[in-house]
């Protein structure tokens, strides 16, 4: 089981940051300005903190040749080692690593044999991400994963999102870093959240706690939405519906506290009503709405440690603003309870 | 495949066939030019002055500047390993494997610049002349090893490797002078070793010394600037 550590780890985009991560997925949910790439350099090595250390199961990966033989990454931009063929460039890059397998092996894996003759310079910026991919999946097990926005490469996604959490169950590290809060939500497990740099909330259920306090979001695809909606009118465990016959004619947006009961409350209605429903996802929020959840979650815990703390005097309430002019008072329309009338 | 041996394949598959036979055929028209044209304003000084302006003081510099800003892909040295040092490559080994790479390279053109300078500079090819290409070209070996490990060293430093301008720079600057500020300097001690003018009075074999500490002390910096 490794275990991946950030101490006082500053880059040029992260801020200070004290993170520990041990086996299994986590998901940085955090954009290029955030410092997304420069995370996944930080923690395999290939670039040395400003401030801080890395460290993977106690030493650090910049340093330790060992190490980053170890570990794999994917980089927002990828480069093959030198060779004319990229065969020949995914067998160079194995044999560091000291891999028994070879390139036509791990491309075949991956349904990518026909790229192995092809020269390394004709890869367009998706295509070596995707070989990078497959050589950072493909290989002998790892002890950390570090891969930006593995679901955005041509490899299918369910297949990397089913080999990334094989290599989180046998004991690896996997750090994904990527800026869709869906790709996050296929990724699953510890989910982290980066703002400026700074990572701002750990969600530990994905989906759920992403916007907390707004209620469930299910987008249903069914033929009539107004008689759904109304069957759904009465039903306790739906707090809202909402559609658009003239944007999206066939949909409807169902709100609820209660994932499960909220979809048997759609299914009961759909029965009831006869709508024919042909299919019901769960409406994942941006990453703009994700953004302004834990702006306010830490305004809140902002608050509340303020107003806890004893040291400090409580919040004097706003004394009224001073008369511009010197006027009489109005006289008063309501006179006070008791006064003479 | 140790990091070295892969640090020299990167300098090999960097500075192709191509780049190879551009930079020679620039470095050796403009050599020979220079010859012709000093031979026919100064013929007994022409070798001497080709030497010094067209070989020494800007060939082989500028070469080696090439070489090595090419095989470090144009940034900093380090960063141009690690295609090679993220799987497991260790990196000081890898860097000095690039570095030799280009030096292997840079050497032999300056061997050869010197000698073609010397022989058309001279016009005939007497045993004197011969024996005076041999020595020039020997120089031109060193010269041009030396320069790569200058600005392998300087290629570590800055972003996007700018140090190795700097160092360029300042060797153009400095090295032209024989006071104390100009010991630290290629050029400089290149220059004595051609019958120039001695650096703080040096003889030759304390420059070619110098040039050799200069190594050593590019290998030195560059082992405590670049982790395994």
């Amino acid at each position: 089981m490794s275990r991946l550590e950030l101490k006082g780890t500053t880059g040029r985009a992260l801020a200070r940051t004290e993170l520990v991560l041990d086996a299994g997925s986590h998901v940085v949910l955090a954009e290029t300005s955030d410092g997304a790439d420069e995370l996944v350099a930080l923690i395999s090595g290939a670039i040395r903190p400003r401030r801080g250390v890395v460290l993977l199961d106690g030493e650090e990966p910049y340093r330790s040749e060992a190490t980053r033989a170890s570990l794999r990454s994917l980089r927002e931009r990828e480069a093959l080692p030198f060779g004319r063929t990229v065969e020949v460039a995914m067998d160079r890059a194995l044999s560091i690593r000291g891999s028994a397998r070879s390139a036509s092996d791990v491309l075949g894996d991956f349904g990518l044999s026909n790229w192995g003759k092809r020269p390394t310079a004709s890869l367009s910026a998706e295509e070596a991400r995707t070989v990078a991919l497959a050589l950072a999946l493909g290989g002998e097990a790892a002890a950390l994963l570090a891969l930006f926005e593995p679901l955005a490469t041509g490899l299918p996604s369910d297949r990397v999102a089913t080999e990334i959490a094989s290599r989180a169950r046998a004991g690896a590290v996997v750090v994904s870093v990527t800026a869709s809060v869906r790709d996050a939500v296929t990724l699953g497990g510890r989910a982290l959240v980066m703002d400026r740099g700074r990572i701002v909330r750990d969600v530990a259920l994905l989906a759920d706690e992403w916007v907390p306090g707004s209620p469930l979001e299910v987008l249903v695809a069914v033929d009539d939405p107004r008689r759904l909606a109304a069957a759904l009118a009465a039903d306790t465990d739906v707090s809202a519906t909402s559609f658009d016959v003239e944007i999206a004619p066939q949909e409807i947006v169902v709100r609820g506290a209660d994932p499960s009961r909220l979809a048997l409350s759609v299914q009961r209605a759909a029965v009831a009503s006869g709508a024919r429903i042909t299919s019901m996802t769960r409406r994942i929020p941006t990453m703009a709405v994700v953004r302004a959840a834990s702006d306010a979650v830490m305004r809140a815990a902002y608050e509340r440690a303020y107003r806890a703390s004893a040291a400090l005097p409580a919040p004097a309430r706003a004394a009224a603003p001073a008369p511009l002019l010197d006027l009489p008072a109005p006289p008063a329309t309501n006179p006070p309870e008791g006064g003479a009338t | 495949m140790n990091a070295f041996t892969l640090g020299v394949g990167a300098a090999d598959s960097r500075l192709g066939t191509r780049f190879m036979l551009g930079v020679s055929a620039l470095l050796a028209s403009f050599v020979v030019l220079v010859a012709l044209v000093e031979k026919q304003a100064a013929p007994f000084g022409a070798v001497d002055a080709t030497l010094a302006f067209a070989v020494f003081g800007w060939g082989i510099p500028v070469v080696a500047y090439s070489a090595v800003a090419r095989a470090s892909e144009y940034g900093r040295l380090d960063d141009a390993i690690a295609t090679l040092s993220r799987h497991g490559a260790n990196r000081r080994a890898a860097v000095l494997g690039v570095s030799f790479g280009a030096m292997l390279r840079v050497a032999v053109l300056g061997a050869v610049a010197a000698a073609v300078a010397v022989l058309v500079a001279a016009g005939h090819a007497s045993p004197a002349v011969i024996r005076d290409a041999a020595t020039s070209a020997w120089i031109g070996a060193l010269g041009g090893a030396v320069y790569v490990f200058w600005f392998s060293l300087g290629s570590l430093f800055g972003k996007l490797g700018r140090g190795r301008f700097v160092l360029f720079v300042l060797d153009a600057v400095f090295g032209s002078a024989t006071t104390l500020l100009a010991a630290p300097w290629p050029r400089a001690h290149l220059r004595s070793l051609l019958g120039g003018d001695a650096v703080l009075g040096m003889p030759e074999w304390q420059s070619t010394a110098a040039l050799y500490f200069l190594v050593a002390a590019c290998l030195v910096i560059g082992a405590i600037r670049v982790p395994k």
